[in-house]
């Protein structure tokens, strides 16, 4: 399904769309040059899943993990991954993204997922990001890949 | 007493010795070693810093700038009291190289192991000033009678409350501290880092990592601000104390590509795209784009830092964190801060406290040993035993 936003409040309101369909153990591969919108979407995510922290790009430590208090929800844990700095999977098995694959209450997002692809599981959420030629305008690709 | 410190939250391998005797003033830190291996140079080639190959380079400097950092004690571990090392925030392929380290020696030797935040860290740095003599800078001056900018304005003494910018690769944050060991964050960047801005910004541009250095150099080639240009200033009117540097990155790209490659959208002959991006390209459009770029950060940075301020009425503001090594942050800094709050004391850390440092860590250390009571002390002693880095530390 390919989607146009025009807006940062757009975009955000589909990372709320498609968090809705999450049921917990999904991986979502986001694909997008530099600034066309991985870190929005993701924090439409999390506002979906209730997170009220700060969800800030992730590029510099890698990783950052969020907790889910929501007693409704099955998913317990967010991780927002940002492989703009790596150069193969293997990265990030060796800080122990293994234990977090299939676990049903944790839903990973993985911004420049492309870099890691070796790595992803088959079941994933692909999405990609282009920048339009409108400003602003963002085509936003999102693929349930089972 | 003696405190050994060790960091490697990021690239920089750092170990440090301080000696800590009570003076007039509070504490007088006096820094034995203060060894930094830097991996920038590794890093380059990368364009960013590769988390495996930054965890390999650490492993391999880690005893080698040990052993450099012993030696005014000659290697004589009675003499160490303490042992800080910085536990998160961090990469955590980094973290563990030097926490590792740091609980090996203290369970070795049996000395008492400090977990340090590395942002608690870099405002601690203001406590460091070496060599710095405390002089009451001219009224209006931006400049220090040494020449240099910044530092610390009057006597050296630094009042609580303590209002702290850390800007860094991975950190904004404006912080309060009413005392010792008592961090209140203000506000935060709420997508990218400053630092980070600065990166990416290069890397569009091209210009190589690691950003900062990379556009403050091409900047300073061009001075007079351009009708042309005018990135936005995000959030810079905002009602709270947060950042936002995301829009900033955004701008600059939409910018790039339109100036670059707009030719080509034309459709015009090749000639004479050349031309067009050869006349604008060189020699002024990037040194033309890296100012704006600057300039917009560091006047979102001086707005967030004087709002504070007024809201919070500190005695003492620190401008710290790797990003405050840049010259016209802390020029233009200390100059609103002069202009606007005369009477409030203004601290920022020499160079090689505001980029990663072990010395740093030591002080925050010291603080926080301080404040335990004797039994938290005893504590320490088993700390190699249970506690991990934690790449998500909060202050
Ligand atoms: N339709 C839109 N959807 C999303 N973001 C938009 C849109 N229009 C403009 N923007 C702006 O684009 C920027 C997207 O930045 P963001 O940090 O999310 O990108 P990113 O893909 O995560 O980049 P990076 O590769 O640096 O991680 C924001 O500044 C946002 O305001
Ligand atoms: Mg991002």
């Amino acid at each position: 399904m390919t989607y146009i936003t025009i807006s940062e409040k757009q975009t955000l309101k589909l990372g709320e769309k498609i968090a809705c369909q999450l049921k917990g153990g999904e991986v979502l591969a986001l694909i997008g040059e530099l600034g066309t919108g991985k870190t929005v979407i993701t924090k439409g995510i999390a506002r979906f899943l209730g997170i009220k922290k700060y969800i800030t790009s992730p590029t510099f430590v890698l990783m950052k993990l969020y907790k889910i208090q929501n007693s409704k929800l099955k998913i317990k844990n967010f991780l927002h991954i940002d492989a703009y700095r790596l150069n193969s999977g293997r990265d990030l098995l060796d800080i122990g993204l293994e234990d977090w694959f299939n676990r049903p209450d944790t839903v990973i997002v993985i911004e420049w997922a492309e870099r890691v692809k070796d790595i992803l599981p088959k079941k994933i959420i692909k999405v990609n990001l282009k920048i339009g030629k409108k400003n602003n305008e963002r085509i936003i690709k999102v693929e349930f890949r089972k | 007493m003696i405190i050994l410190s060790i960091e490697t939250s990021c690239d920089e391998t750092a170990v440090s010795l301080i000696e800590i005797k009570s003076g007039k003033n509070g504490e007088i830190f006096n820094i034995l070693s203060n060894e930094v291996f830097s991996q920038i140079k590794i890093h380059q080639k990368y364009g960013g810093i590769v988390p495996e190959v930054a965890a390999r380079a650490h492993l391999e400097k880690i005893m080698p700038v040990l052993e450099k950092a012993l030696e005014p004690i000659k290697n004589k571990w009675q003499k160490i009291d303490l042992i800080a090392a910085t536990q998160g925030p961090g990469l955590i392929t980094s973290l563990l190289v030097g926490w590792q380290a740091a609980k090996t020696l203290s369970w070795f030797y049996k000395k008492p192991l400090v977990p340090v935040n590395h942002l608690a860290g870099h405002i601690c740095a203001g406590w460091l000033n070496k060599g710095f003599t405390p002089t009451l800078r001219s009224r209006g001056s931006d400049r220090n009678p040494d020449g240099t900018v910044g530092g610390c304005v009057g006597e050296f003494k630094i009042n609580f409350p303590l209002l702290a910018l850390i800007v860094s690769g991975g950190h904004t944050e404006l912080v309060l501290m009413k005392n010792h060991n008592q961090y209140k964050i203000l506000g935060q960047t709420v997508d990218d880092a400053a630092g980070e801005c600065f990166d990416k910004v290069a890397k569009i541009l091209n210009i190589g990592y690691p950003g900062g250095p990379a556009i403050s150099k091409e900047a300073a080639k061009f001075h007079v601000p351009c009708s042309k240009f005018h990135f936005p200033r995000p959030m810079i009117k905002s009602d709270d104390l947060n950042f936002s540097f995301a829009g900033l990155k955004t701008a600059a790209l939409y910018k790039w590509n339109e100036l670059n490659y707009g030719a080509q959208y034309k459709k015009l002959d090749k000639k004479e795209i050349k031309k067009t991006i050869h006349a604008s390209v060189t020699e002024n459009l990037i040194p033309f784009f890296c100012y704006e770029a600057q300039q917009a950060i560091i006047d979102v940075l001086i707005a967030k830092t004087l709002k504070a301020a007024k809201i919070f009425q500190p005695r003492s503001i620190i401008l710290c964190g790797g990003v405050a090594a840049n010259q016209e942050l802390r020029r233009q800094m200390t100059a609103a801060i002069l202009k606007n709050f005369p009477y409030i004391k203004f601290i920022i850390p020499s160079f090689e406290f505001c980029t990663d440092n072990a010395a740093m860590i030591a002080a925050a250390g010291y603080f926080k040993y301080q404040k335990m009571n004797a039994r938290q002390k005893t504590k320490l002693k088993n700390n190699w035993q249970n506690l991990e880095p934690d790449p998500q530390l909060e202050l």
